[in-house]
């Protein structure tokens, strides 16, 4: 069976678009994410009863439920109710909302995994909020959920495939269109595998280095206070 | 002293380790005969654990050769594979399987080791799980037996292959003081039936009770090889009068 | 524009069917996950390089493409290229268990990191040989301990099944896609399919954390 480069290349600039649309979507998901994420996150531990029930209810359905099925609904639903919006605006607003229910859940378990001792020993040694909260707390809780939040990142990058399904022309999209124009599945869905696989891991990379970045930027600041 | 090597079941000769570049083993030689009880003492990082693991090959030593039962211990599979077969061995955290009961840890290696029938190997691991005295726990899971109920179970467990030589990685380190004594009545029973016998422990009085030599290790090295009454009565060696006084001091 | 469900509940019974399939599927591909994660586990505690090295891109391959375009490839292109004539529903099959397995490989090396080496010692000082302490010693204790987190990765193939809805297997999502298409009742049709969805996932890993609750407490 003969490779036919030809089919991609005829066609890159489709498949390009599609690139920058997928990209496109995960920038602007992921930080609405992890804002999401922490807000609902401060909920989930709050004080009050009723929040907690909104923020778990929330945070459980969207894990519970496949993204597919939420997203055919809010794609099927609002037009019902009237309200028109476009297939990538659905894909934003789904991606967001899927993203920040598992980043709640990460800055939880971050939040619970910092042992309450460290709260007490920084107020016994008398230092400020601000101060602890930055350089004992933070830090500590930051290597308790930078890992799994890198994941549930990558994660939402490789979920916004599923957005083909409702037409916005990202990069999966983008391989059926040039499918049906070559019929060649073995070469576009193959080279759309190995983009992915290439933004993974430049962003991967891109993440671990900010990781190492961050820590020795730590490490500094505690240098500066004294 | 010249022997050939067939007079001794353990028979170790100018044997040196090393953990990549520092020398935790110099120069070993150690002969063995049938029936022989050896206790080896020595502080701490002395590398009395890992010459007894040696001797089965869970450490690999680098120098000098050791052979057990006539059979040389090289890099060659089947004679690891024999040799372990030979040699029983007991370890200061029992490391029984956890989840098998007390009669599957015994059952194991003679079924898939020595291929027995499941009677006859039920059979055998009865007749040892009563020497121990635990045979009415055969149905528990470890989990559910005391320390020193699991130490006796992981020594049944080590007879049912009937080896010729049991190994004894500080046995008693990791229980409880009420528990020590029934581990080592064990262990001194077993020693009056003529097992030939090498413990690493601390207990000096069951030394001075059972050994016929009492090694004492320091730096990698053994420092002294002799009787036990000798040994603790007139030591030669200064770090080895040293050692005593702060082991009987507790 | 008010909700109609009983213009579709009466029509409910391919989706019933399409949630038999989708729970079939699921516990099909589960069980090629483990297979295929014990092997992987296996292979990356082999002394072969080779092994270990395709365990790493394997592993990088399935966590760096979305499971959409892994089933894309395996049913359009792996299949027909190696030349196997299989139908949709079994290269879904596939497709989920050779994704899960790189996550079962993860966990279940999560659960070989925490047997103590003195299990491997105990094991060999007796001489059983290698194949037979992994699968007697190892192994057994491995899975046992990550129980829960097997019921977790459950949820996690449930809530990928949907995606063969694109290559026509008729499991819950497709199943719903046909009845609206047909009642053109979307939002009650997705609404029953989500609660469904819900109702599955939600029970298995509650299970799933009462299990893991009962293993932290009876832990030795």
């Amino acid at each position: 069976m003969e490779f036919d480069y030809m089919a991609i290349l005829d066609n890159r600039s489709i498949l390009l678009s599609g690139l920058a649309n997928t990209i496109l979507i995960s920038v602007v998901s992921i930080p609405a994410a992890i804002i999401i994420g922490v807000f609902s996150c401060s909920l989930r531990i709050s004080n009050s009863k009723p929040l907690r029930a909104i923020a778990i209810s929330y945070i459980e359905i969207m894990r519970n439920i496949p993204l597919l099925i939420i997203i055919f609904m809010v794609f099927y639903a609002l037009p019902f109710y009237g309200l028109r919006i476009s297939g990538l605006t659905t894909g934003f607003i789904c991606l967001s909302l899927y993203g920040g229910a598992y980043f709640a859940e990460i800055f939880r378990g971050g939040v619970e995994a910092v042992s309450k001792g460290q709260f007490d020993a920084s107020k016994a040694l008398g230092l400020k909020y601000s101060f602890y909260m930055r350089c004992v707390i933070f830090p500590q809780l930051y290597t308790y959920i930078f890992p799994p939040g890198t994941n549930i990142a990558l994660t939402m990058i490789k979920e916004s495939s599923l957005l083909s399904m409702i037409t916005v022309a990202e990069l999966t999209y983008a391989a059926h269109d040039v499918n049906g124009r070559t019929f060649t599945p073995v070469e576009t869905f193959t080279t759309i595998a190995i983009l992915y696989w290439t933004i993974s891991a430049l962003f991967l990379k891109l993440t671990s280095k900010v990781q190492s970045r961050v820590d020795s930027g730590n490490f500094n600041a505690a240098i500066d206070i004294r | 002293m010249i022997t050939t090597h067939d007079d001794f079941i353990i028979d170790v000769r100018s044997m040196s380790k090393w953990y990549d570049k520092f020398k935790v083993l110099t120069d070993i030689n150690l002969q063995v005969r049938s029936g022989e009880k050896i206790i080896i003492c020595g502080p701490s990082g002395s590398g009395k654990s890992t010459f007894i693991r040696c001797i089965n090959r869970l450490e690999e030593h680098q120098e000098g050769t050791i052979v057990v039962d006539g059979v040389e211990l090289n890099n060659d599979v089947k004679n690891i594979d024999h040799i372990r077969s030979e040699v029983g061995m007991c370890f200061q955290q029992f490391n029984l399987f956890p989840h098998l009961t007390v009669l599957e840890n015994c059952l194991l290696a003679p079924m898939s080791v020595r291929k027995m029938s499941k009677d006859e190997a039920t059979k055998l691991a009865f007749k040892f799980l009563e020497k121990v005295k635990i045979p009415d726990q055969s149905e528990k899971y470890p989990s559910q037996l005391s320390g020193g109920q699991q130490q006796r179970v992981a020594i049944a467990r080590a007879l049912c292959m009937q080896p010729r030589v049991m190994l004894f990685d500080e046995p008693t380190s990791a229980l409880d003081p009420e528990m020590i004594n029934e581990v080592l009545e064990t262990m001194e029973e077993l020693a009056s039936e003529g097992m030939t016998m090498l413990c690493v422990t601390h207990e000096m009085g069951f030394a001075r009770k059972v050994a016929d030599r009492v090694i004492f290790m320091d730096k990698g090295e053994i420092v002294e090889d002799r009787d036990p009454v000798s040994f603790f009565d007139e030591p030669e060696n200064e770090r080895t009068l040293k050692f005593i006084n702060q082991v009987l001091q507790h | 524009m008010d909700l109609q469900f009983d213009l579709v509940i009466p029509k409910m019974g391919p989706m019933l069917m399409g949630t038999l399939i989708t729970i079939l599927i699921g516990l099909v591909a589960c069980a090629v996950g483990v297979l295929v994660g014990t092997g992987l586990l296996l292979m990356r505690n082999s002394r072969f390089f080779i092994l270990r090295l395709f365990v790493r891109i394997y592993g990088s391959f399935i966590r760096g493409t979305p499971a959409l375009v892994q089933i894309l490839v395996f049913y359009y292109a792996l299949a027909p290229l190696i030349g196997i004539n299989i139908g949709p529903f079994t290269a879904g099959i596939m497709a989920i268990g050779f994704n899960s397995g790189a996550y079962v490989a993860e966990i279940l090396r999560g659960g070989l990191s925490r047997i103590p080496k003195g299990q491997w010692e105990a094991a060999q000082a007796l001489g059983i040989p290698s194949y037979k302490i992994w699968f007697k010693i190892i192994l057994p204790q491995v899975y046992h301990s990550v129980i829960p987190l097997l019921v977790n990765e459950f949820t996690m193939v449930i809530k990928i099944t949907p995606l063969l809805s694109t290559i026509t297997v008729v499991e819950l999502t497709r199943a719903s896609q046909m009845l609206y298409n047909e009642t053109f009742r979307p939002v009650e049709v997705l609404g029953i399919a989500a609660v469904i969805y819900f109702i599955i996932n939600f029970s298995i890993s509650q299970y799933g954390e009462y299990l893991q609750r009962r293993s932290e407490k009876y832990r030795l």
